[in-house]
């Protein structure tokens, strides 16, 4: 195989793997979030903020392996 | 934003110092914000304007965030300015690419200004601040208690027995791997920034670069999505470096408190 297209190649899986796992979790915490807002919806003023940053970090593994992506397409 | 890359360019140098298009993107959003800020704090009244209520309705919630996270209003108070400043820079330096013509300035063939957060030496100077900060507070309230944290001798000492001595060995490699955690903090409070930006930034780029067709309407909604992650990572960006600070403080303060405790209980 070229080297061109073993970096695309990586690229992709890299990217495509990664994003399965922070996918499921952030629809976790977005579900729960919602079902907490279903029960009380008053407190979802609270909730929202907290169910952002928590999102947030879910999704920090899809960000590394998006950034190890981009180094393999830009940088080697 | 005419081609992608990754590395920061050098547009020149200052003698020894190679100034990037990143640096000039950051001292442009540092000039923005103080400029902002002079000319409103100039017609700050008890009657507020709207630009004053949009300002201190920013700072309430900061505020708010930091008194919850650290417990006392005097440390959130000697907190406020430095997070405060920290989620502007971040949040003004996100939107930077709505300002118009501004990738229309070119130097020898290169755009001058980059988005600053889209050149990841910004994320990692900014997450290295506040771990330092993070650090350092935590070692001035409680040297001996905060190095516990990290390499914890004082189960062993205590240690009485097999199964004791089993626990203390646990908790020694927990302390280890706190240490690994530190520095993934570092890593991983950049990248969740950079990594957000960079991607709606290439997004665009990608979306632009289709056809003819896709240069002026098709791209807004990317645009939209960019805005609005620009403005979550600002916000969690500064959460969580809150989140890290106060956790840290509160590991080298819970152990004193104890022994405070204690102490008062042993002199009753």
């Amino acid at each position: 195989m070229e080297l061109e297209a073993a970096r695309l190649i990586a690229a992709g899986i890299c990217m495509g793997l990664g994003a399965i796992g922070s996918g499921i979790g952030e629809g976790h915490v977005g579900a729960a979030a919602l079902q907490a807002i279903g029960r009380n919806p008053s407190i979802s003023g609270k909730i929202i903020p907290n169910m952002i940053v928590a999102m947030a970090i879910t999704e920090s593994t899809a960000i590394y392996s998006l950034v190890i992506s981009l180094i393999i397409l830009f940088v080697i | 934003m005419s081609d992608i890359t990754l590395p920061a360019r050098i547009i020149f140098s200052l003698g020894p110092v190679p100034v990037t298009d990143g640096f000039l993107g950051a001292v442009l959003v540092s000039v923005t914000i103080i400029g902002l800020f002079i000319y409103a704090t100039r017609s700050f009244g008890l009657v507020p304007t709207r630009l004053q209520m949009v300002l201190e309705m920013i700072s309430d919630y900061i505020m708010e965030q930091l008194k919850t996270a650290f417990h006392s209003t005097e440390r959130a108070e000697a907190f406020f300015p430095f997070f405060m400043t920290m989620l502007l820079f971040i949040f003004v330096a996100n939107q930077f690419m709505f300002v118009p013509f501004i990738f229309e300035l070119t130097y020898n063939g290169f755009d001058i200004f980059r988005q600053p957060t889209s050149d990841f030496a910004q994320p990692i100077a900014l997450s290295l601040m506040v771990f330092f900060i993070s650090q350092w507070m935590a070692f001035k309230i409680s040297p001996l208690n905060h190095i516990q944290n990290f390499i914890s001798v004082k189960p062993f000492l205590k240690a009485r027995s097999l199964m004791e001595f089993f626990t203390a060995s646990i908790e020694a490699f927990v302390g280890l791997l706190n240490i690994v955690g530190e520095f993934a903090k570092i890593v991983s409070l950049a990248a969740r920034l950079f990594g957000n930006v960079f991607a709606g930034n290439v997004m665009v780029a990608v979306i632009i670069g289709l056809g003819a067709y896709t240069q002026f309407i098709v791209p807004i909604p990317f645009l939209i999505l960019s805005v609005f992650s620009g403005l979550v990572q600002a916000f969690v960006f500064m959460l969580l470096s809150v989140q890290f600070v106060a956790i840290s403080i509160d590991g080298a303060m819970d152990d004193e408190e104890e022994e405070i405790v204690g102490k008062a209980v042993a002199t009753t």
